[in-house]
Formats: C-alpha cells, sequence, structure tokens
C-alpha cells in the first residue's frame, strides 16, 4: 500500500481537481482515504447549495433572562415558558379570529392548508418503565411519540448518577446484540431524541441508559443503569 | 494539517464551560446566540418563541455543562442539539394547543433538523479567518471562478485553491470533530 496523500490533496481531489495517477491508485485500493474523500465531497456539495444567512440578533433581553435563571439554582426555569397558554405566534389579528373558534378554523383551514396536509397531533406509540438491571427498581420510563415530523423517543428518569462521566441513551436490538446511541441525557433526568421509525422495525426496542466516561469510545461501556423494552 | 487556533479556543471553552465559568457562558452565547436564534425564528416563525428557545438553549447548556465533552466542536453541535429539541417541544406544544390547523404549513415549510444543519454551516464559513471567508463566500455564495476570486482579491489562482482546500478541511475538522 502506498503512502497516504495529503489531507490538501484529498480536499483538492473533492473540489474536482484530477488525482495524480498514484493518488488515483492508492484511493482505489485505501477504504480510509476513500471515506475520507467521500465526507470531504459531501461537504463540498453542502457549500454549493448553501445560501446565505441574515444573522439576527437576539433582544438584550434573552440574556438578561439567562442571567437570571443562573442566579436561581441549580435548575432554572426560563423566565417565560412557551407551554403557557398565549398564541404568541399568531398575527394580532389572527389570535383574535382564534378566540372566535369556529371562525378560526375555517380561516385557518382555508388560509394555509388544504385539509389533506393536516397532521396528526402527537401521538404516544409505546411506552415501557425502565427499571434498574439487578433488582428491578423502577427509576424512569420511556414514550415513543409520533409527531408531525417523526418519531420521538422521550425519556424521563429520578436524577440518576453519572459519576464522573455522563448517560447516554440507547437503542438495543432485541438479538441482544446490535445497539445504537441516540443521545445523551443532558440534564440526568430527561431527554427527547429523534429515532427512525425503520430502526424500530428491525428490532431496536430496548431503551437503555448507560454511564460513559469521556474516553472518546464511542461504544457502550457495559455500565447500564436502567432498561426497558418498548413493546411496538 | 495546519495550526487552527480556533479550535484550541473552542476546546478551551468547552473546558472551562464544564467547570463552571459563567464567563464561559457569556462567551459562548457572544459566539453562537445569533445562530441559534436565527434557527429558532426562521423554524418558529415567531420572535417571542424563538426568544425563549435561546434562552432555554444556554440555561440548559449551563445545567448540563458537566457532560460536555471537551473538544473543539462539541460546543457547537451542542448547541445546535438541544435547539433543535427545544424547538421540536415547541411545535408540539403548538399541537397540543389545538391550533394544528395554523401551524401545520410551518412545519411542512421548514424540515427543523435541514434547516439547523445548514445554518450551522454558513456560521461557520462566516467566522473563518480571513481571506479565507471571503474566499470561499465568494465561491460558493457567488459562485466566482477562481481567477475573478483571485483577480478581486488580488491573490494569486494558486493561493485561493489552496484556500478552498484548506478551508474544506478546515470545516470538516469544525462540523465533524477530529475524525
Amino acid at each position: 500500500m502506498s503512502v497516504h496523500p495529503d489531507p490538501d490533496v484529498l480536499a483538492a481531489v473533492a473540489l474536482g481537481e484530477h488525482p495524480a495517477p498514484g493518488v488515483e491508485r492508492h484511493l482505489a485500493n485505501c477504504r480510509s482515504c476513500a471515506t475520507d474523500l467521500a465526507a470531504l465531497r459531501r461537504l463540498a456539495a453542502d457549500l454549493s447549495a448553501m445560501e446565505a444567512a441574515e444573522w439576527l440578533e437576539p433582544p438584550a433581553t434573552v440574556w438578561a433572562g439567562i442571567q437570571r435563571g443562573l442566579g436561581t439554582g441549580p435548575a432554572p426555569a426560563p423566565a417565560v415558558s412557551p407551554a403557557a397558554g398565549r398564541p404568541r405566534w399568531l398575527p394580532l389579528a389572527l389570535a383574535g379570529a382564534a378566540a372566535a373558534g369556529v371562525l378560526a378554523g375555517v380561516l385557518g383551514a382555508r388560509l394555509w392548508t388544504p385539509a389533506t396536509e393536516q397532521a396528526p397531533a402527537p401521538q404516544v406509540m409505546a411506552s415501557t418503565s425502565l427499571a434498574t438491571l439487578d433488582d428491578q427498581r423502577v427509576l424512569g420510563e420511556a414514550s415513543l411519540v409520533r409527531t408531525p415530523t417523526g418519531m420521538e423517543l422521550a425519556v424521563t428518569t429520578e436524577p440518576l448518577d453519572p459519576g464522573s462521566g455522563f448517560l447516554e441513551v440507547w437503542l438495543i436490538n432485541t438479538d441482544g446484540v446490535r445497539m445504537v446511541s441516540v443521545g445523551v441525557l443532558a440534564d440526568n433526568t430527561s431527554g427527547v431524541f429523534s429515532v427512525s421509525e425503520a430502526l424500530l422495525g428491525q428490532g431496536y426496542r430496548i431503551v437503555d441508559v448507560s454511564r460513559e466516561l469521556f474516553d472518546d469510545q464511542p461504544t457502550h461501556s457495559g455500565d447500564s443503569l436502567v432498561r426497558g423494552e418498548l413493546a411496538v | 494539517m495546519e495550526p487552527d487556533g480556533e479550535a484550541e479556543a473552542r476546546r478551551l471553552l468547552a473546558e472551562r464551560l464544564r467547570t463552571g465559568s459563567a464567563d464561559a457562558l457569556a462567551e459562548a452565547f457572544e459566539r453562537w446566540s445569533r445562530l441559534i436564534y436565527t434557527i429558532a425564528v426562521r423554524s418558529l416563525e415567531s420572535a417571542a418563541d424563538a426568544e425563549d428557545v435561546t434562552q432555554q438553549v444556554f440555561l440548559a447548556a449551563w445545567t448540563g455543562r458537566h457532560t460536555l465533552r471537551p473538544t473543539p466542536d462539541a460546543l457547537p453541535r451542542w448547541l445546535v442539539g438541544i435547539a433543535r429539541h427545544r424547538i421540536a417541544d415547541t411545535l408540539a406544544q403548538r399541537y397540543r394547543g389545538g391550533r394544528v390547523l395554523e401551524a401545520v404549513p410551518e412545519v411542512a415549510a421548514t424540515s427543523a433538523p435541514d434547516l439547523a444543519e445548514r445554518l450551522a454551516l454558513v456560521h461557520e464559513v462566516d467566522t473563518l479567518p480571513e481571506p479565507r471567508r471571503s474566499v470561499l463566500t465568494m465561491a460558493y455564495l457567488h459562485d466566482c471562478t477562481h481567477e475573478e476570486i483571485a483577480r478581486r482579491l488580488d491573490l494569486p489562482v494558486g493561493t485561493v485553491k489552496s484556500h478552498l482546500a484548506r478551508g474544506l478541511l478546515h470545516l470538516r475538522r469544525r462540523l465533524e470533530g477530529s475524525e
């Protein structure tokens, strides 16, 4: 096997330059360089497709709200929750119409979408309790929710101890061998993760929360804290 | 591999945030709040909801700081990841609020993950050091030829090509981590 080409050379090839014969031969035989080249080509394609962005500056109240939040303790709530009723995202005139009930329905349907495009409200497809492996203590639960934008896995637990690392959520295949990471339980008690329906269809149904170390090892540590199987 | 001071600065910033520095949070806000807020405004089409989401993202980053990996790419990726979840939550709240009819076209029009990824990429290009930023912007946003870029920036064509190649490697490291 010839020596790996310089990253600059791979990048130039990804940008359309014809590789020298030696480089071309190497790329045909070296999986690692071919993988790198493919990733660089994808990125170049993304760059070619990008549009200029107008960056919007958040108003000063946002940072002020964060500072207030920092002062109030370890788990501060934002100043205003988006759950709080008022539909602020509607233009005022339409908010008025919304108050008029039926009219809003008719108006909304006419203005924005034909009835066939309406997505269903989020729907819980399956859920399971999450229990410790040794003594089956229930410490949390996981739900699979179908939302208009795709499947989500919502995990909530009692505060779990990440030790010196962090908590990672996995979907383990019912074959007991294969598994995929779905994300990090950032605050050690809850998280919502996008998951693909195809994955669940292939048997990845066992929700597992493990304790991982900051060791750059992407594989499961083997240190599972809780687990539960979704009956899909 | 060329030295990347920005990568080291980001790694240090993540490390400082992880150990509880409020200054580090302020610096992260200074660097990435425009990205997060813009993603939120364009996904939610509501300034008020976008303000809430932006606030929640940085507060969540603070409360979850212990879980942050101190690598150069971890912090922006993590912030964008939290933003996606909060945006999805906000959209879900709208549905639960019985405003399905009104909310549907927005969801259909702005598929949040793609938008977030695209904006994160543009943001990285916008924060590249000069003249690399101008070279990439002219090449990719304005479809200029290498020769045009060379003429307008008064650089040799070979230098333009080298900025494009190294810019690509640079962005890959920032977006995907040091693989």
